[in-house]
């Protein structure tokens, strides 16, 4: 069976929010980040989203961007929270420019780049950034459609992009413009037309042999 | 950078092609070097022969048995990269660990980072061109820890002994004891090591000032572990930001000036003290007894919905895991953010304008692991 | 050369006598030359906690006979796309030369193939010929390593017998002769490494690189060519490379036995008996051998570029100024003494300036440590 129906597929986090749901925030954004809040309607099942507090990490890169942010909420951490922030594609290079640059962001790390699938929510791009000299973090996300897999690159601002943006076009078919070598890194160089990490590949569920999950005749024919 | 050479003579530069099968590339890893004599004009790494899809593998295994997974994917660091996939499960879950489990995972992954730099310290001489002699000067010690490790998990190499919420089983009664015992032979080997190669002046000039990359440089390509601490950057996650109980622990975080290759090595060496120390600090403070799992533990490990990114400090840098979570006992999307592979990111830039023989260092200094990389 | 060669060889009592005299040197080297890399694993083993060859044989004895055996029974490969000819004759271009030299090698007082009246001369220039065996192998290979390896290999040898003759010319100018017979009688009493110390070393340094031992195997270097100019070769033909490899070892370790540290003649004299001469002679050499096996297991390889100048801006100079202090010592007939503390002298002149030429650096500032103090206290707790 595939993996993704063996979950329940109601249970989507609102992340899906897709951007025309989103309400657009005054720029100015006075109130810190009331933006796209349509969490509160989803189902209780799903992680509960919690607006950061006044004047946080959210506020100063809208503004510092000059962007209006698709959502912003607060996600665990290790220890403590973190802000993350939802933004359309397009304004992704505005927003890791301003990330990096401004001083009071200072957000010079890019951590990791990860794709993931969401399926009929089409994909997403999470960026973890973090300062070395702030000692905060911050997470930005964005979607796409399965029809238009469209990122502008940010390997440009972030060398350290450049190899994950090519992992996960390997992995997700996200295409990231402006991309200076995107080729396939991890697959071999002709595959680039199958995505092996979205959700649409089933993998064969692994059975288990242990514990309270060995059914009965699971070892049949063994003997 | 391209070099500069004479119309008046018809050089052509030469393509060759370095593994994936050659002594010094630590694994299946392949680079295509440009060369102009012997000179480095370019340089284009293939990484890709180990892949496995262990991300998606990892989807389909229920948190306890993606355990086993971290290990086959990180082999010289196998608990480092068990406590980043624990402590992210143990974030969602939110589950408090007990304090003597907490202590045993830090000896364990303290011990690992010693052995993995172990490892570092003879492959690093041997592609520095000794004839395997600080090959085997690390090897018994790798060899000592791993025995302990053999004794606590059953396993030399795949460990699979961290538990979501704790540990798997009670360590054998004579842990410390061991632990004493083989932290005595690494400050041995860690001597021997350091005599043979440390003060060596070719060693010294094969070294110093190769791969040389700023603190911004660093940064930039999103390098850790000892390679940013080396080029002048103090950040270290076990004290930035402390996870397990790190901020119980007396330690000093050594941090190079130069970025070479040489302060790498260096880093390195000054760590494995480092963990000699913090080993002997948590023998100190371990609970004598104590549960090793939390007493509400479930029976079944099921995550609320949710994200969350657990990083370590692994020795080669931070081993991260982005787990996502729709609930259910099985991730939904995770990510392993693994040090090896971000820090091979930024090879070509650090080896261009040098001697081929340097790529071999330079390479060797970053002490990859082609799982790592590949996953 | 020709003349040289065959000039005293017809004089002997019969020519056969000296293709006899080879045949049996070719033979007994063969087998020395197995026993040279028993001799070098146990050693390196004993320097790295290891035990060496222990099953063939009492103490692995017989391990060299079984690795002969190997050798001669793997398939010997050919590239298709090699040169034909260059790849085959490259490893007799490196064997006959290296065997040749035995021509000219007193191994003790009445041992010798045919006494040359340039042997020293003879010895070196044979001993250089070398180059063009590796030349052809790394050009016929048809393998980039190879050519590399080929390439450095050539540009290595080249530079290092610079050094290595003038060492010697030192040698010759306070013998005043170029026989290597005469200069060991010179040495009945005193041997020459105390008269011309800065030479020795130069003459230490240059033959190790001469034999491609580490750290200056740069030819060959495993982690970075993979084998070098050898990489495409297997079985006998590789064996032969690896043969002439110890075997010119062997020859710069006699060389620098006879002539820096006096042969057969010191500190004996000469009548002791060919048994005796014949010990002294050995262990002299296996005292050469250690050394290059030792600096073998301890030390990492130089850079290319490093090698270079270390022949060029260091040696070189160096054994200029020796040569020149001899020229001062034999124009105003200065006594022996002032020509041996002007050398020591210059020897630990050398030793100072060679740390500094192959580092080229201010010193550096040692790693800063950042403090972490521990903010939480464990709760000594337990159940």
């Amino acid at each position: 069976m595939t993996l993704p129906e063996g979950q329940d597929p109601e249970a989507t986090s609102d992340a899906g929010a897709t951007p025309e749901a989103a309400v657009p925030a005054p720029a100015a954004a006075a109130a810190p980040a009331k933006p796209a809040r349509p969490a509160k309607e989803v189902e209780p099942k799903d992680a509960p989203r919690v607006a950061p507090p006044a004047g946080s990490i959210n506020d100063v890169l809208a503004k510092a961007a000059a962007i209006t942010l698709t959502a912003a909420y607060m996600v665990p951490e290790m220890k403590g929270e973190c802000v993350a922030i939802e933004v359309a594609r397009d304004d992704i290079p505005a927003v890791m420019t301003a990330a990096r640059d401004d001083s009071r962001l200072d957000l010079n790390y890019l951590r990791c780049l990860s794709g993931v699938d969401w399926q009929d929510e089409g994909l997403e791009v999470v960026y973890h950034l973090w300062s070395i000299s702030k000692k905060h973090s911050l997470q930005v996300k964005t979607r796409v459609t399965y029809e238009d897999p469209n990122v502008p690159s940010i390997a440009a601002i972030y060398p350290a992009a450049d190899w994950h943006e090519r992992e996960t076009r390997d992995m997700f078919g996200i295409n990231f413009e402006g991309h200076p070598n995107l080729v396939p890194l991890l697959l071999p160089e002709d595959m680039t037309d199958h995505f092996p990490l979205r959700k649409d590949n089933p993998l064969q569920e692994i059975e288990e042999w242990q514990g309270d999950n060995l059914r009965d005749g699971a070892g049949e024919g063994d003997e | 950078m391209v070099l500069e050479r004479d119309p008046a003579l018809d050089v052509v530069d030469m393509p060759i092609n370095m593994g994936p099968q050659h002594p010094s590339t630590h694994g299946v890893f392949r680079m295509v070097l440009v060369v102009n004599g012997e000179k480095i004009v370019d340089l284009v790494p293939h990484i890709g022969y180990m892949h496995r899809g262990g991300e998606k593998l990892m989807e389909a295994m229920d948190f306890r048995q993606g355990i086993g997974y971290c290990d086959r994917t990180e082999y010289l660091a196998q608990f480092s990269a068990e406590l980043a996939y624990c402590l992210a499960v143990e974030r969602l879950m939110d589950l408090q660990v007990p304090e003597r489990a907490e202590y045993i995972r830090v000896i364990l992954t303290e011990m690992n980072r010693l052995s993995s730099h172990f490892m570092f310290a003879g492959a690093f001489g041997v592609d520095a061109g000794v004839f395997a002699t600080s090959f085997t000067y690390a090897f018994p010690q790798r060899e000592f820890l791993q025995e302990v490790f053999e004794e606590v998990s059953g396993d030399r190499l795949m460990y699979a002994y961290f538990r979501v919420g704790g540990l798997a089983w009670e360590v054998p009664d004579n842990f410390v004891q061991r632990v004493h015992e083989v932290l005595v032979h690494s400050a041995q080997g860690l001597k021997d090591i350091d005599d043979l190669l440390t003060k060596n002046e070719i060693f010294m000039a094969r070294c110093q000032n190769i791969g040389s990359f700023s603190a911004q440089r660093a940064i930039a390509y999103g390098l850790s572990g000892p390679m940013l601490r080396a080029s002048g950057v103090p950040w270290d996650l076990r004290k930035d930001e402390p996870y397990s109980i790190y901020d119980r622990f007396n330690f000093e975080v050594p941090v190079g000036n130069y970025g070479d290759v040489y302060d790498r090595y260096l880093v390195r060496i000054e760590e494995m003290r480092q963990s000699i120390s913090i080993i002997e600090q948590a023998l100190e403070q371990l609970p004598p007894d104590g549960p090793i799992v939390p007493e509400k533990m479930p029976r079944r490990l099921r995550t609320p919905p949710g994200e969350v990114y657990a990083k370590v400090e692994a020795p080669r840098g931070e081993w991260g895991v982005y787990l996502v979570s729709k609930g259910g006992d099985k991730p939904y999307r995770l990510k392993m953010r693994s040090p090896s592979f971000c820090n091979l990111s930024a090879l070509r830039e650090m080896t261009i304008g040098h001697y081929l023989a340097d790529a071999v260092m330079i390479l060797g200094s970053m002490d990859i692991v082609l799982c790592d990389v590949d996953r | 050369m020709t003349m040289l060669l065959s000039a005293p060889a017809i004089d002997m009592p019969g020519a056969l006598a000296s293709v006899l005299g080879l045949v049996a040197i070719t033979l007994v080297m063969t087998v020395g030359v197995a026993y040279a890399t028993w001799y070098e694993r146990k050693i390196i083993a004993r320097m790295q906690l290891r035990l060496g060859p222990t099953r063939v044989g009492p103490f692995g004895l017989l391990q060299p006979i079984a690795d002969m055996l190997k050798l001669l029974v793997k398939e010997d490969l050919r590239p298709a796309t090699a040169d034909p000819i260059a790849f085959e004759l490259a490893v007799f271009a490196i064997f006959i030369p290296s065997f040749l030299a035995f021509v000219a090698v007193p191994f003790t007082a009445d041992w010798l193939i045919s006494p040359l009246p340039l042997s020293l001369l003879y010895l070196l220039a044979i001993s250089g010929l070398s180059f063009i065996g590796f030349l052809m192998a790394g050009w016929g290979s048809d393998n980039k390593y190879a050519l590399l390896g080929g390439m450095r290999a050539a540009a290595q040898l080249i530079s290092y017998e610079i050094p290595l003759i003038l060492a010697m010319v030192g040698v010759v100018m306070v013998t005043a002769s170029a026989d290597v017979y005469q200069i060991i009688l010179f040495q009945d009493r005193i041997p020459l490494i105390v008269w011309q110390p800065l030479g020795f070393i130069i003459f230490l340094t240059a033959s190790i690189a001469e034999v491609e031992r580490p750290p200056f195997d740069i030819p060959t270097g495993e982690s970075e060519v993979a084998g070098g100019v050898f990489i495409e070769y297997s079985g006998i033909r590789w064996s032969m490379f690896q043969l002439s490899s110890y075997v010119n070892m062997y020859v710069f370790a006699l060389l620098g036995a006879f002539v820096f540290l006096g042969g057969w003649e010191w500190p004996f004299g000469r009548d002791i008996g060919w048994g005796y001469q014949l010990l002294l002679t050995v262990s002299k050499m296996a005292l050469f051998i250690f050394f290059y096996l030792w600096i073998r297991a301890s030390f990492p390889r130089m850079r290319v570029d490093q090698l270079m100048s270390y022949a060029w801006k260091v040696l070189i100079p160096f054994a200029l100024l020796q040569i020149f202090l001899n020229g001062l010592f034999i124009v105003y007939d200065a006594p022996g003494v002032v020509l041996a503390a002007s050398s020591w002298a210059a020897a630990g002149g050398l030793m100072y300036l060679a740390f500094h030429v192959v580092r080229r650096g201010e010193p550096r500032k040692p790693l800063q440590m950042i403090s972490v103090r521990a903010t939480a206290v464990a709760a000594r707790s337990a159940s």
